[in-house]
């Protein structure tokens, strides 16, 4: 065998090769099959017979049991949830979020996703009471998680919707509460700088601007030349210029800006400010 | 309008001998097909690339260029018309240029009653590669710089925030006003450079004389080029709507259908398209040069 007939027999074994095997390339088509059945029920869920929506968890279950382990198949067990759930069958929806809570109860960013769920489908039914002990579960079980650190704001904004302020403003003081424990207790990490910053956020949504300029200080003090901070003092001078009306302190804190982060993104804006309170 | 009368006389001539070259001289296709089934490796290569072993080798590329989800179902669809693009400049560039020397050489042949094979054909033409390499090179670069041109200008215009552009607003002109763009200039490049390579391998011309002989029997014969190149490309319009709406068809049909359009399209440019262009024109070339 020449060379050219050698290289041409290894080109078409690898192309021959090439697709016949179980890759993932061919589990995300059958996902995608899967998923455009789905799709009818997703497009229109209140015409859709329930036999679709049979059809569909079936398909969805199958591919499941034939891919254990695979993300898509993951992602599938959610879909089956969220096909109940549009079609409004949460009971049966609460049931496959809490099989998927039993099968991934190692891993807290996939359970805090479920039970955020579980606590929509007691929203839609109208049961607050419900969804908010789901909610405080996320909190409480899952504090680490992006949906737990999302949770105290997510409450406070659903009694802003349903035009609750009383209760919203109760909301808000929880969370503050809530946060400054969470950087408490995980001190030198990085939820306990994000948690020192929604602290300011409440702080600053309820009007409360002293506070919110004392949490910025804790930020600056506990940080300073261990992360950027800029952001940090671009909030507090805004503080200064609007909300409190201190003039010369916003400006000071502008200047510092400058001189410590020549390079930040917010140089222009801070410029622009400074300009606006007339320095040059 | 006596000019206009007898230019489409002449194209009506020039088809006539086309079509009967293809029904008694079939050799003359023989090239197209070599080309046809070289671009249809490639375009079963391409559609292959996601999968394993490839992706590990050019996986990396297609991510470093047009990012991940253009290796995962069914995303990797819509890339495949801009892919097969890409490989088939490539290919008429590398293979192209030589092979449709080879077509050139069998028809002027043919017209002076010789049958010669693709032996012959690839002798008398390999020592002119270089040439035609060239002048295909010069065309597609020409022919890809003015889309990209326009598209540039447009973007430019548009990302100023401009809402509309003589009544029309982005989604037209990006859409149908681009892809007639694309195809009226395919038909002037193409007009313009359609005589050099038979001005090569017939005429024996060096390249700057071959592109000389192209532009000025172009002048001479502009409307009967313009139909000669025009009029195959008009079969390619459906195939070049359907490329711009692929997420439509993923979306309506199954993803699949962008491979089979794909192989299509193959088909009617290297098989339909191509011979159709080359041999009209060399057969226009030898009769005026006779």
């Amino acid at each position: 065998m020449n060379k050219f007939n050698c290289a041409l027999l290894i080109v078409c074994i690898v192309l021959g090769l090439s697709g016949c095997g179980n890759d993932q390339y061919s589990i995300e088509k059958e996902y995608w099959k899967t998923q455009k059945i789905a799709e009818r029920i997703l497009k229109d869920p209140v015409s859709s017979p329930p036999k679709q929506l049979e059809s569909a968890v079936k398909a969805l279950n199958n591919f499941i049991k034939s891919h254990p382990g695979n993300n898509l198949s993951l992602i599938s067990e959610f879909n089956i949830a969220q096909l109940y759930m549009i079609k409004e069958e949460y009971g049966k929806s609460r049931i496959q979020l809490n099989s998927i809570i039993k099968k991934f109860k190692s891993s807290a960013a996939i359970c805090s996703e479920a039970v955020f769920l579980i606590g929509n489908s007691y929203e839609k039914e109208d049961k607050w009471d419900m969804a908010l002990n789901q909610y405080e579960l996320i909190m409480k079980e899952y504090p680490l998680t992006a949906k737990g650190f999302d949770m105290p704001i997510y409450i406070t904004r659903y009694y802003n919707l349903k035009h609750q302020p009383e209760k919203m403003v109760e909301a808000f003081q929880d969370a503050i509460v809530y946060y400054k424990a969470l950087a408490k207790k995980y001190p030198d990490s990085k939820v306990s700088f994000n948690a020192h910053f929604m602290v300011v956020q409440c702080y600053s949504t309820l009007k409360d601007w002293p506070n919110a300029v004392a949490s910025l200080n804790i930020i600056i003090e506990k940080y300073k030349g261990k992360v950027p901070l800029d952001g940090v003092l671009m909030s507090l001078s805004v503080i200064y210029m609007d909300g409190l009306n201190q003039r010369d302190k916003a400006v000071a804190t502008l200047k510092e800006m400058l001189k410590d982060y020549p390079k930040s993104r917010m140089v222009g804006v801070a410029k622009e400010m400074l300009k606006k309170a007339g320095e040059k | 309008m006596e000019k206009k009368k007898s230019e489409m006389s002449l194209v009506e001539k020039v088809y006539k001998e086309t079509f009967s070259m293809f029904k008694n001289n079939s050799r003359v296709l023989q090239p197209f097909l070599i080309f046809a089934l070289i671009e249809l490796s490639a375009l079963i290569f391409v559609y292959l690339i996601p999968r394993a072993p490839l992706s590990h080798v050019f996986g990396p590329i297609v991510r470093t260029f047009w990012g991940e989800r253009f290796l995962h179902y069914p995303a990797n669809f819509l890339l495949l018309p801009k892919l097969a693009s890409l490989s088939r400049m490539f290919l008429s560039i590398l293979f192209g240029s030589l092979l449709t020397a080879m077509a050139v050489s069998i028809v002027s042949a043919a017209q002076h009653k010789k049958n010669i094979g693709l032996r012959l054909a690839f002798k008398a033409c390999i020592k002119k590669y270089l040439l035609v390499f060239a002048l295909v090179l010069i065309t597609t670069i020409l022919l890809y710089l003015c889309g990209k041109l326009f598209t540039f200008v447009l973007m430019k215009y548009f990302l100023a925030r401009h809402a509309k552009l003589l009544f029309f607003g982005p989604t037209i002109w990006f859409g149908p006003v681009l892809l007639c763009f694309n195809f009226l200039v395919a038909i002037l490049v193409q007009s313009l450079f359609a005589y050099a390579i038979p001005a090569i391998i017939i005429g024996n011309s060096r390249f700057i004389k071959a592109i000389g002989e192209s532009f000025i029997l172009f002048k001479k014969f502009s409307l009967t080029t313009l139909i000669i190149v025009g009029l195959p490309l008009v079969i390619y319009i459906p195939i070049a709507i359907l490329n711009s709406n692929s997420l439509l068809i993923i979306e309506k049909s199954y993803p699949e259908v962008i491979l089979i359009v794909a192989v299509f399209s193959t088909g009617l440019t290297s098989l339909v398209i191509d011979p159709l262009v080359t041999v009209a024109t060399s057969i226009l070339y030898l009769t005026k040069k006779d």
